[in-house]
């Protein structure tokens, strides 16, 4: 059986979400409906909140500017869509795949120096800082890029 | 002000959307654009309190919606992970500019009578809502945006804010008996 919920609490959730139920925690609002349905001053505390609701209801968010809006609608053209990132599949290569990889490896080295340099994988990232929460997955090709990354099972 | 029926049916269409930009689909693209780009920038403008940091958070959002809408969960919310990549480049914007401190200062409530203000011209109101949330904190301001403008449930804007919900609980409660206050004040009702 649900606890009830008191009136103390009912007030707390209308002053900090509102007069409108639905709005409410989720796992709150059947105790707040039955209460609502049951209490005259928990109806008086929903009624309390419904004018700064409808200033709510009426507002809209200011418009962008037109630089700004023909900034973002170009965005696509100006950015790489996906950055190209190493499937992971392609380093479970079967071990002769490893040991022609190796022979090509040496072979490289006995051209010039920057043969390597050539055949490492980059990524294009427009974002120079990486903002706390987002995926930073292709930081890590980028590390690969930069040579910073010598064991290419690392990626996994 | 979205409201929590209509954003609970436009969540699925949002996450569908964000998929296909991540199969490099304009028209999703643009259309998300359409539905997010405003209520993203105020977000911004609000965090920031500069017009010139909040567009560049709305672009930078933006470029990385398309740059990284595969690595989107489907199971999430599209509006929560929008508004959270441009919270984050919000705070780290002012971390940089020495401003993150100003977060977390909570203006005083403005002192109101004790009798419950009426607004009675809701139109009215909205013109002032804006002026109000200036002289809010910051805090304030964005659990308000994100809650009452933007539609997200509480859990999401905890989420949003990387706070839990009873302090958000807080916020709102503080922001809005401001509002009541700072708004009945402007529109002269008693």
């Amino acid at each position: 059986m649900k606890t009830p919920m008191t009136l103390s609490r009912f007030r707390e959730l209308a002053h900090a979400y509102g007069s409108d139920l639905e709005r409410w925690p989720e796992a709150e609002r059947h105790a707040a409906r039955a209460l609502a349905e049951s209490s005259e001053p928990a109806r008086a505390a929903l009624e309390g909140e419904r004018s700064l609701d409808a200033v709510f209801a009426s507002f809209v968010a200011p418009r962008l500017s037109d630089t700004l809006a023909a900034r973002l609608q170009r965005l696509p053209d100006a950015t790489v869509a996906q950055p190209f990132r190493i499937p992971r599949r392609a380093w479970r290569a079967p071990a002769i795949g490893w040991a022609a990889a190796a022979l090509f490896g040496l072979w490289l080295g006995t051209q010039s120096a920057d043969a390597e340099e050539a055949s490492t994988m980059v990524t294009v990232d427009a974002i120079d800082s990486e903002p706390s929460g987002v995926d930073g997955s292709d930081s890590r090709v980028a590390e690969l890029a930069s040579g910073a990354i010598e064991d290419w099972e690392d990626l996994e | 002000m979205v409201a929590p029926s209509q954003d609970r049916d436009d969540s699925a269409r949002d996450t569908l959307l964000v998929l296909r930009v991540g199969e490099g689909d304009r028209g999703a693209y643009q259309e998300l654009l359409k539905r997010y780009a405003s209520r993203l920038h105020h977000f911004a403008l609000r965090l920031t309190r500069n017009t010139a940091e909040a567009e560049d958070v709305v672009q930078e959002t933006f470029m990385r919606l398309w740059v990284h809408a595969s690595d989107f969960d489907p199971k999430a919310r599209a509006t929560t992970w929008l508004h959270r990549i441009a919270h984050n480049l919000a705070v780290d914007r002012l971390r940089t500019r020495g401003r993150l401190a100003e977060l977390d200062e909570d203006a005083e409530p403005v002192s109101a009578s004790s009798s419950q203000a009426t607004l009675v011209d809701a139109k009215r109101g909205a013109e002032e809502l804006h002026r109000a949330l200036d002289a809010m904190s910051e805090r304030q301001a964005t659990a308000i945006v994100l809650v009452h403008l933007n539609g997200l449930s509480g859990k999401e804007a905890a989420e949003v804010m990387g706070i839990g919900e009873e302090a958000l609980e807080s916020l709102l409660a503080r922001g809005r008996r401001t509002l009541k206050a700072r708004l009945g004040a402007a529109l002269g009702v008693d």
